[in-house]
């Protein structure tokens, strides 16, 4: 069944109702915009830059936001520039790995494909190429990436060092590509990594949270371009969670998002295909985020209305089947500012903290925001969430203007409880600890990164919690 | 976060403004006037600028969201969508929207090394405004 996006748009039936119970007087005059909600740029000092991260909550105004352009100018910053030094990638980390009042090194103009070895399908690209651009570079090239996370805006320096992934049961995550990277350590040292040689600096470096110094190119595992065939689905919150785990052992590519206080969800599949392309038609899922706000905004105060008005707007038989490259239907950008916890959950754990998670966020009448739930496969990096197995990993986000504190009083202590190790880049509040408890290379990672950066040159305040003090 | 779902309700937005404003300050009525064509969005990928150096920045910073139709930002040559805005800030509007970013664009538009003569000609660009 063919189904392209515009014939499942709906007419609008359900106004007559959605009118008079839409005026709850108290719910539609409720401010949903958080107390401190700022989403302009800091006021920098004469002579200073100031920077955001993408959704806005972390800033600063470093002494020098540096862009050098060769390995010799990276060089010279870690030895010269004002501390902490920090590298920043796109801004896409919802934690405050970047922020530094010292130096801030964007390595952007390290872009582009260096080399491929057409024997060993192995590419050395700059580890400030963004995720797109290199998943496009590629496709040039007749090459892809096995996989690619939804978000593709990251440089792959940032993707990889926070073990940015995507989902599929038999698919790591990126940083798992590396087969090599050159680091400008903290003294100033530039240093070859790889399985060969400096074997523990390599496993260490694929997730470093940038700590170990910057590095300035990788080189990757790639393999021959590939199309996808996408299947989406709208489907019962129930029946999703009820196959959930046979649809992931199914598909290459398999996800399910679901949306609080409707019933329902929705569910991606990814297949390999070969035959004539579709191709994607401009998206419509901006625009069916804000229904989701809409409808909170109109019908909050009501689930059961909320539900029954969901239900009878969309069609049950809501799909999209599209076919193109790889690496266009894996990822795309988004253009609706968020917050967003992650936590990556062992998969024997997995669906019953996503049950409870479902239903926590139900019983809050103020989200609107899908939760996601994707599958990763094990790797060995030494601070890899997933170096110990398969692991579900549950999402949860807020609109960039709204409240998020919830997450962490609410829904960190669930992710917890279940065993979850959070997302590197995405918003947690766990320290040296709790994070030594839950990796058994925690100290070894730490132990190695002190021998890089006896000073504590790379070590801002939120790696400070994160190390147990630099 | 993945690609939601297709189905829309568009009943929802009778009951509201509805939908994001995805021009900034200019406005989401006009931006639905003067959606991208097919034609737009090919156009939108296959252009980059002739100047080597210029080239190199537009592809590493600008390229993802202004190429892509899915990120709402203006797509590279869809001359009409940039003409809104060079009529609501002017060049110079532009480019400080550009320096301090705008809705989904970070600060710089992501291009931390360009000045603001490649700034002001990588917009020009993208608008469709130089020979």
């Amino acid at each position: 069944m063919a189904l392209s996006r515009r014939k499942l748009l709906l007419g609008g039936a359900a106004v007559a109702i959605a009118i008079p119970v839409g005026s709850q007087s108290w719910w539609s005059s409720k401010d949903f915009v958080r107390d401190g909600f700022d989403p302009d740029l800091p006021k920098a000092p004469a002579g200073e830059r100031a920077w955001m991260n993408w959704s806005g909550i972390e800033k600063a105004t470093p002494k020098i936001l540096a862009a050098p352009t060769s390995t010799e100018e990276v060089v010279a910053l870690v030895k010269n520039s004002p501390t902490p030094i920090r590298p920043a990638g796109s801004g896409h980390s919802f934690t405050a790995l970047c922020p530094s009042e010292g130096t801030m090194v964007d390595i952007g103009a390290f872009s582009g494909i260096i080399t491929h070895d057409p024997t060993t399908n192995i590419a050395t690209l700059g580890a400030g190429t963004k995720l797109q651009q290199a998943a496009r570079l590629l496709h040039q090239q007749g090459l892809a990436f096995a996989n690619l996370p939804d978000i593709d805006v990251q440089t792959l320096a940032g993707g990889f060092s926070t073990a940015t992934h995507g989902t599929g049961r038999n698919l790591t995550a990126i940083h798992n590509y590396v087969r090599g990277f050159e680091l400008v350590t903290p003294s100033g040292d530039i240093v070859q990594a790889s399985a060969e040689q400096n074997a523990d600096l390599f496993q260490a470096g694929k997730v470093s949270l940038g700590a170990l110094g910057i590095i300035t190119r990788y080189d990757l595992q790639v393999e021959p371009a590939f199309d996808l065939h996408r299947r989406v689905r709208l489907v019962k919150t129930e029946d999703i969670l009820d196959q959930y785990m046979g649809l992931s052992e199914k598909h290459r590519n398999f996800e399910a998002v679901f949306f609080p206080n409707t019933g329902h969800g929705a569910t991606f599949s990814h297949d390999k295909y070969e035959g004539p392309l579709s191709g994607e038609e401009p998206s419509e899922d901006d625009n069916f985020l804000q229904d989701l706000k809409q409808l909170r905004d109109t019908f909050g105060w009501s689930s059961w209305l909320r539900r029954k008005v969901f239900a009878g707007s969309v069609d049950p038989e809501a799909g999209e089947d599209t076919t193109d490259a790889g690496w266009k239907l894996l990822a795309t950008s988004r253009p609706s500012k968020f917050n967003e916890m992650e936590y990556h959950i062992p998969l024997e754990n997995g669906l019953a903290t996503l049950r409870t998670v479902i239903a926590k966020m139900e019983s809050r009448s103020d989200a609107f925001y899908p939760i996601e739930a994707r599958i990763t496969a094990p790797d060995e990096a030494w601070l890899s969430p997933f170096n110990d197995g398969h692991r579900l990993s549950i999402a949860i986000h807020a609109d960039s203007s709204e409240n998020y504190q919830y997450f962490f009083t609410e829904f960190e202590p669930i992710f917890r409880a279940a065993g979850g190790r959070p997302h590197w880049g995405k918003l947690h509040s766990l320290g040296a600890k709790e994070l030594s408890a839950l990796y058994p290379k925690f100290a070894a990672f730490n132990k190695l990164r002190k021998e890089l950066d006896p000073t504590g040159k790379f070590v801002n305040p939120y790696l400070s919690k994160i190390w147990g003090g630099a | 976060m993945k690609k939601l779902v297709t189905a829309s309700m568009v009943l929802l937005a009778a009951c509201g403004e509805g939908g994001a404003d995805q021009t900034g300050e200019v406005g989401g009525s006009l931006a639905t006037r003067i959606s991208p064509a097919g034609s737009d969005i090919q156009l939108a990928a296959d252009l980059t600028p002739n100047d080597a150096k210029l080239a190199s920045k537009y592809d590493r910073s600008c390229r993802t969201c202004h190429s892509t139709v899915d990120a709402a930002a203006p797509l590279t040559g869809h001359k009409a969508a940039w003409a809104i805005r060079y009529d609501a800030k002017g060049a110079d509007g532009l480019l400080a929207s550009t320096k301090t970013g705008l809705n989904a664009m970070p600060p710089m538009g992501l291009c931390s090394d360009c000045s603001d003569e490649e700034l002001n000609q990588l917009i020009a660009f993208m608008a469709g405004r130089t020979n």
